[in-house]
């Protein structure tokens, strides 16, 4: 169980001024401001949740992860995973723990896969017997056994991830903490790896941590999310009950068999987008049956082709709260 | 699956990590081998210009050519251990920047001993070959008794020396924490401050031999302990003893070395670089 | 024409506010620097105490003023090895050459940049320093300051020159750095930058003048302390043109087929 209490860190930076005279006087003196990137926060995160920990960039996610993963420090409150504090007793936390980074590789970029997985055995000193075992699931659900010999800097972005989740996994981490985990793949390798995720999950009870601004990554596997924006917990629960919250509407198409030129219509639907005279995107509450709508069509002698409802978008529920909270 | 990593098993793990590191490299044999080849054409282009200065004027402070040589080996081979285990130092302040240093973090090993492990440089074996040569060569002019006391004596200070030259480097590389660049700070106390120890430290003026004596004790490697092998007379030194310190301020230095990369560790933890 | 000025002069500005923005790199070259003049200037101080006779025509304070005028020369010339390298290797160069400009004069224009900034903020400050350290006193002879600027700037483009070549050669080698090493290599023993070519016996100083190497530092060196040459002034910058010209050639050449290289291969 991953526990954090009023985690707190505390940045100082130095102001860098720009331009010409600007460099001139950093070389004598510079000014300090205080940032605080993670401002109180409070989570209990139980054995075998995957969790969505979604912010934008700046709001103090990856400081969030490094602290529980005991690269960095917090400067007050506490972190406890499995009982063990991450920034006190790195070395047993490591044990415990995988870590795969998106942008960064765990591989000898100029060894075999297969090298740097052995290399990997020995580090966490896995037996022999578990490591060959571990070996032969991630051949059967990643395939990694098409370029075990391959030098990890020749392989493709979906290959290394593919290695990379393996080499996280080799010694069966309790918790896995995933930083942007299919960044830049594509859509079939993209697929494979949540299927992989997600079966990791449900069937090893691993559990595991996901920062990502892939949406659809969280709306596949997910189904608790953290939002933390500016440093504090934007939103912690279900991601039904936040659609919910954030008034997320759907999305319905209409295509219609004759052209309509203006298409009104009466509260609370919105029409988003006109793809044509024929076709027509709008907005309608989540709870709100469709039947409702289509009695207004048929009452109006708007003649229905298609009519297809979408499911709520969490990327635009997440979009709605921020534009929320700039009003404030 | 046990949790806990006993020495032994430590051991390994680092000389696998170093193994892996020479693979790395012998990868790209072909580089590999022009680089280890241009490496001693350097170091051998440095010695031939000290030479060229010794063949026109005879002696340099008092020092004679084969009294040159011996303090150019003791330096190199001092630099030979040094250059092969601890270069993954150098580049330490670009790890730390481009976030390499968080993998290490993030595995159950020492962060200084995986970090030195995994850029273990075999060309650092460039440094041995040239220091046995100009051993060899140095001994050819003088004649010096290798006896028991000699050879061990020498051993000590050559490991000594290295403790010395280590030592430099795990301070200097521990500078990055504080989300410095060093690199000049590297070029500066590991490659241009050798160059001192080159010649005699008695041709250079009082506070230099202060600086290299007792701020950065790099006389230790090579100038005071020659006193001892080649029976010169201590009238120029702070005191006689130095030339038996090498060891003792080798090892003092080394340890005073990890304090402060587990200072600057700490203040990684607690600023994020 | 002033597109052209605007650009490259956004270069060299670049270059400039480059070199200023890494405090730390500017107060321990300048370190690096004086660290070399007081080694040279203490051996050869020594040297003249102990065996004056074995000195011929230079004197020990000519020995000390030739270490220090001709580290200032080698402080003042600057360039940034990586700038190229790292297109190269990246493929980014792809881009630039679809730009308006021209990368050997964008490479240039960068190194005059940094070399702008290192002659007021390096050469200068130590030349100060040593007349205060080492007591030199600087023989101010305008005929000589003639003399020694063209040779000064050719020199300059040389140091240009070798750095192209090398930084092009990572079109073909994944390790460009060994051949820095052996560059540097060759510069330590003939290029006067350590010790003044006359110091080698008489029968290798003839070959030396025919690498391109004693022209970095040792014949402007030796330009400015009025040292007799084996040659005139004008067969000595004939003598420059030419090297200018084979180096410079080499390096066009290799960077050029490279660049077709790159094409062909679709980079």
């Amino acid at each position: 169980m991953i526990e954090v209490k009023n985690l707190c860190k505390y940045f100082i930076i130095k102001k860098r001024k720009s331009g010409f005279i600007g460099s001139l006087k950093s070389l004598f003196y510079s000014e300090e401001d205080t940032i605080k990137a993670v401002d109180d926060i409070s989570f209990q995160i139980q054995p075998g949740e995957l969790v969505g920990y979604i912010g934008q960039n700046g709001a103090g996610k990856s400081t969030t992860i490094k602290m529980l993963t005991g690269i960095l420090k917090p400067s007050s409150g506490q972190i406890l995973v499995n009982g063990i504090d991450p920034s006190l007793e790195r070395s047993k936390n490591a044990f415990q723990i995988g870590v795969v980074f998106g942008q960064r590789s765990q591989l000898w970029m100029d060894l075999p896969v297969e090298e740097s997985l052995d290399l990997l055995r020995s580090i966490y000193k896995i037996d022999k017997k578990i490591y060959d075992k571990k070996i032969e699931f991630f051949s059967d659900l990643l395939g990694i056994h098409e370029f075990m010999k391959q030098q990890a800097r020749k392989l493709s972005l979906g290959q290394r991830m593919k290695a990379d989740l393996a080499a996280s996994l080799l010694h069966s981490p309790k918790v896995l903490f995933l930083d942007e985990p299919t960044i830049g793949l594509d859509l079939l390798v993209k697929e494979k790896v949540r299927s992989f995720i997600r079966s990791i999950n449900e069937n090893d009870k691993v559990t595991i941590i996901l920062t990502t601004h892939d949406i659809q990554d969280i709306e596949f596997l997910a189904r608790r999310i953290i939002i933390i924006d500016r440093g504090k917990i934007g939103y912690d629960g279900g991601i039904a009950n936040f659609n919910k919250l954030v008034g997320n509407e759907s999305l319905v198409s209409v295509h219609f068999q004759e052209p309509i030129k203006n298409l009104v219509l009466p509260k609370p639907y919105i029409i988003t987008q006109k793809l044509s005279e024929f076709q027509y995107v709008l907005r309608i509450p989540d709870e709100e049956p469709l039947s409702q709508l289509i009695e207004i069509f048929q009452k109006n002698n708007y003649l229905i082709q298609e009519i297809n409802r979408e499911k709520p978008e969490l990327g635009e529920a997440i979009k709605k709260m921020y534009e929320g909270r700039n009003d404030i | 699956m046990d949790n806990k990593l006993l020495f032994s098993d430590k051991l390994y793990i680092y000389l696998r990590l170093a193994t892996a590191a020479v693979k790395s490299r012998m990868e790209y044999r072909g580089s590999f081998l022009i680089f280890f080849f241009v490496l001693i054409l350097f170091y051998m282009a440095q010695l031939l210009t000290i030479g060229v200065v010794i063949q026109k004027f005879k002696s340099i402070g008092g020092w004679s050519m084969g009294e040159m040589a011996f303090l150019y080996s003791l330096l190199i081979l001092s630099q030979g251990l040094v250059a092969s285990l601890y270069s993954g130092l150098v580049d330490f302040s670009t790890q730390v920047r481009d976030g390499n240093y968080d993998r290490i973090l993030v595995r159950p090993l020492s962060p200084l001993i995986h970090v030195i492990m995994n850029g273990f440089e075999i060309t650092g074996v460039a440094h041995i070959i040239l220091g046995i040569g100009s051993f060899i060569f140095a001994n050819s002019f003088l004649d010096i008794h290798w006896g028991f006391i000699n050879i061990s004596m020498f051993l000590l200070v050559v490991l000594g020396g290295s403790l010395i030259l280590a030592g430099i480097r795990i301070i200097i590389a521990a500078i990055a924490f504080w989300a410095i660049n060093n690199n000049s700070l590297v070029h500066l106390f590991v490659y241009s401050s050798r160059e001192f120890l080159l010649y005699p430290l008695n041709i250079y003026s009082g506070g230099v031999k202060f600086l290299l004596t007792f701020l950065v004790p790099l006389g230790f490697i090579n100038f005071y302990p020659a006193h001892f092998f080649l029976n010169k007379s201590t009238g120029d030194m702070f005191h006689p003893i130095f030339i038996y310190a090498t060891f003792p301020v080798g090892v003092v230095l080394y340890i005073f070395s990890l304090s402060i990369w587990k200072i600057g560790q700490d203040a990684y933890e607690s600023a994020g670089g | 024409m002033t597109h052209f000025f605007e650009t490259h002069l956004k270069f060299i500005s670049k270059a400039f506010q480059r070199s200023i923005a890494y405090k730390l790199e500017y107060y321990t070259g300048l370190a690096n620097a004086f660290l070399y003049i007081f080694i040279f200037t203490s051996v050869w101080r020594t040297v003249a105490l102990e065996s004056p006779g074995s000195l011929g025509i230079w004197t020990g304070d000519a020995l000390v003023n030739y270490a220090i005028l001709s580290t200032l020369i080698k402080v003042s010339y600057g360039r940034n090895e990586y700038l190229l390298i790292n297109k190269i290797k990246s493929g980014d160069i792809a881009y630039d050459i679809l730009k308006p400009y021209s990368i050997p004069i964008m490479y240039i224009s960068d190194s005059l940049g940094v070399s702008v900034f290192q002659l007021f903020a390096r050469a200068i400050p130590l030349l100060l320093f040593s007349i205060f350290f080492f007591g030199i006193t600087p023989d101010v002879n305008m005929y000589k300051i003639l003399q020694f600027l063209p040779a000064y700037l050719i020199s300059f483009l040389l140091f240009l020159s070798f750095g192209f070549l090398i930084s092009s050669l990572a079109f073909y080698f994944t390790e460009v750095f060994s051949f820095y090493i052996l560059n540097s290599a060759l510069i330590t023993l003939l290029s006067g930058a350590v010790i003044p070519i006359t110091m080698f016996p008489e029968s290798f100083i003839g070959i030396i003048s025919w690498t391109p190497y004693p022209y970095l530092y040792y014949y402007p060196t030796a330009i400015l302390l009025d040292m007799p040459m084996s040659f005139s002034y004008n067969e000595l910058l004939i003598r420059y043109f030419i090297q200018l010209f084979c180096v410079s050639s080499l390096a066009f050449m290799i960077y050029n087929s490279g660049i077709k290289k790159m094409e062909f291969a679709g980079g």
